[in-house]
């Protein structure tokens, strides 16, 4: 088995008459951490659902640890781990319960131990029988990331998981991220948050107008004495400006 | 804007909200069954007036409507007592105008008086105006004179707004002192329990509107204007709302829970979740009402029509067990309003697990309440005989219509069913066996043997259906998102 575990190739979604994401062509190697960063309304979130099984789409192709999305979504959700752009946890579960929840669904051993473990790592003792409608948003941001880690998936996708986390939480999530890189793991990471990109992701994409106009490490992307800031807005300004 | 003009323009807005916010609950159907049922239920009743008042003396015909209006009014008023709550949220994570306050330059007794106009306005055109406009639609045939029954709309209108009022006095009086609330409910039922039991006065009579039906005497239409103000003025200048969540904690069900439905197989946590759902959320209640209420409510209808108005009507258990399939719909409605099912998309699991699950609860409860409905009617009806062919009538005409509905409508019963092309089709596949089970119920005591074979063979073939239709809800919805 080849080190790729994300292969597309000519990948394009469109929504009518506009294409969200408009021939993408790239690939992911295992234990990267893969940043897609690009401006509001770049298709950051339809290439991570096209990628996850979410949509389907419109043509191209992409593999994802080997098996076609758009053909086996069931089989990719399986293997993967996903914390999507919008923490929408169920209402009337609690904390705790939602984690016991997805140990269910996705048959995990040791659920009970697995769920208190996250739950004392992401510091949500306190509100773990509270339900998740009435947890804070930061909490149930908490509570998506600890849900899509939980079966210690090969590969995750996060959509700007450090939205609403506060500092602490930010550094918490960094340092397992490392961790899980370090023991093998690959990433997936759409963020707007170009400093956490900047020194975490070990390779960068930018998309623009649904078009992957820029790709490499961090340090092929910026020239001497640039920052991850002005290689963004040289990327992306000219589409911006066409807008 | 003056003070004046901003308030009835949030009314206005405040008026539109709860439409919307009801349409989207219940559907827009259902949204728009209750004034209709109420508007239908009154011009019946109007039409058979001859024969009701052969029963029953008109005062005590008027009585019993101003005691239900006052009921209803009480019943509705509780403002203060379940603020919190409808300030915060109805029915998962809405937020209400009525929250304004909260970021906005507005004093909240403003907002809770617009709310209150609101709900009055509200309940008036949902309501009491449907009830008075069945009544009116008879005059060419019953003879009634248009003078009466806009007297009669003037004095429900004044029991509905003292019951209304008077409740959020209470409810107001109950936030802030307990024991004036405690004071005044002892007076109340004590006057109430004195004048019925040592009959030395007429309650009813201090009612001021129900004096003013009886009378005539605008006098008492002031007195009935005095207090109404009096109790809505205390009411708003005495509330208290605390904003901010009431939160609840609840003890780890899901495992245990799950465990207890391991009868439904890989479908047993989903169900778990739902039925946690389905009482955290307190929507038991309202679905065992939104089940049997409407049963109930026919039951009642056809026992005063040909009972008490002495009408040759009778629906034996057979034609409820038929009514059964079909209100079966509306518990399968509310499973899918429960909760977002937006995080399944993120899980490993497809639309048509969610679908059979909802399918597997709903299977559950209606089997428990059509059953016990089913005995229940029999006892009151003495048609014991009947009850055999009436559960298996109950149980196939549920299945099918619930499947050929999971079919059509997937996870979206009521936008799906607010769709023509999709109503068409459920009508299409629904009303047919329904028409024709009524008519074999209503053939059955004239041949018993031929209609029970007929009853038999149709339940057969719509089990069958149903096996059809569950068999195609995997080609029809396992390729869909959870994305709305």
């Amino acid at each position: 088995m080849s080190g790729r575990v994300i292969e597309t190739s000519g990948l394009k979604r469109d929504f009518g008459n506009f294409t969200a994401v408009d021939k993408v062509t790239f690939n992911v190697e295992r234990g990267e951490l893969f940043g897609l960063l690009g401006p509001n309304g770049a298709g950051k979130t339809t290439l991570l659902k096209l990628l996850t099984g979410q949509l389907e789409p419109t043509s191209g192709s992409c593999h994802v640890l080997g098996l076609d999305p758009a053909k086996d979504s069931i089989g990719v959700k399986s293997k993967i781990g996903i914390v999507p752009e919008i923490e929408s946890p169920p209402s009337f579960l609690t904390g705790k319960e939602y984690l016991q929840f997805v140990g269910l669904v996705r048959d995990i051993k040791d659920i009970e131990k697995k769920a208190d473990h996250w739950i004392e790592y992401m510091d949500m003792k306190e509100v773990q029988n509270t339900p998740c409608k009435d947890l804070s948003k930061g909490t149930r941001q908490k509570l998506v990331v600890a849900a899509a880690l939980i079966h210690e998936p090969p590969l995750v996708f996060l959509d700007e998981p450090f939205a609403g986390l506060d500092p602490h939480y930010q550094k918490l999530l960094k340092e397992y991220l490392r961790g899980y890189l370090e023991k093998g793991g690959t990433i997936f990471m759409c963020t707007h948050i170009l400093e956490i990109a900047e020194k975490i992701c070990t390779r960068i994409g930018i998309i623009s107008t649904g078009k992957i106009v820029a790709l490499g490490t961090p340090g092929e992307l910026e020239r001497a004495g640039e920052s991850l800031d002005s290689v963004f807005m040289r990327f992306t300004e000219n589409s911006e400006a066409s807008k | 804007m003056n003070r004046t003009k901003r308030n009835l323009k949030i009314v206005r807005l405040m008026l539109s909200e709860e439409r919307r916010l009801n349409a989207g609950m219940i559907g827009k159907v259902q949204f728009m069954m209750f004034p209709v049922l109420i508007f239908f239920m009154s011009f019946v009743l109007a039409l058979s007036s001859k024969q009701l008042l052969k029963s029953m003396p008109m005062d005590q015909v008027y009585l019993v409507l101003h005691s239900i209006i006052l009921i209803y009014g009480l019943g509705v008023g509780g403002f203060a007592l379940f603020g919190e709550r409808i300030a915060q949220k109805r029915f998962g994570e809405v937020t209400m105008l009525l929250e304004t306050p909260t970021i906005h330059p507005i004093d909240f007794r403003s907002m809770f008086l617009s709310f209150y106009v609101k709900d009055i306005i509200y309940y008036m055109l949902y309501s009491i105006i449907p009830l008075t406009a069945g009544i009116g639609l008879t005059i060419p045939l019953t003879g009634f004179k248009l003078a009466s029954v806009l007297f009669l709309l003037l004095t429900i209108t004044m029991t509905f707004l003292l019951g209304i009022s008077f409740s959020f006095f209470l409810s107001s009086m109950y936030v802030r002192w307990k024991a004036v609330f405690g004071g005044i409910v002892i007076a109340v039922l004590g006057a109430i329990l004195i004048g019925f039991f040592t009959k030395a006065y007429d309650f009813a009579g201090y009612i001021p509107s129900i004096a003013l039906q009886r009378t005539g005497d605008p006098l008492y239409l002031l007195l009935a204007a005095v207090l109404i103000i009096f109790f809505s003025t205390v009411a708003v200048m005495t509330i208290k709302v605390r904003f901010g969540k009431t939160v609840e904690k609840f003890p780890e069900e899901i495992l245990p829970t799950a465990k207890r439905f391991t009868f439904a197989r890989e479908y047993s946590a989903f169900m778990a979740k739902d039925w946690i759902d389905l009482i955290r959320s307190k929507t038991l209640m309202p679905v065992v009402g939104a089940y049997i209420g409407p049963l109930a409510f026919l039951a009642v209808l056809f026992w005063f029509l040909g009972s008490v108005l002495t009408l040759p009507l009778h629906f034996n258990l057979i034609f409820y067990a038929g009514m059964i399939g079909f209100f079966g719909v509306s518990i399968y409605g509310w499973l899918n309003l429960l909760d977002t099912t937006l995080f399944y998309e993120v899980l490993p699991v497809r639309v048509t697990q969610i679908v059979k699950t909802k399918l597997l609860l709903f299977t559950v409860l209606a089997i428990a309440m059509s059953t016990a409905f089913l005995i229940a009617l029999g006892i009151l009806q003495s048609e014991w005989e009947m009850l055999w062919i009436s559960l298996i009538v109950a149980y196939s005409t549920t299945a099918y219509t619930v499947t050929s509905t999971a079919y059509l409508t997937g996870l979206r019963t009521n936008s799906y069913l607010f769709d023509p092309k999709t109503l068409g089709k459920f009508a299409a596949v629904v009303i047919p066996p329904l028409i024709v089970l009524t008519i074999l119920s209503l053939y059955y005591t004239n041949d018993r043997l031929f209609s029970s074979a007929a009853i038999l063979a149709i339940s057969g073939l719509l089990a069958l259906m149903t096996v059809a239709f569950y068999r195609r809800i995997e080609k029809r919805w396992d390729r869909e998102s959870f994305m709305f």
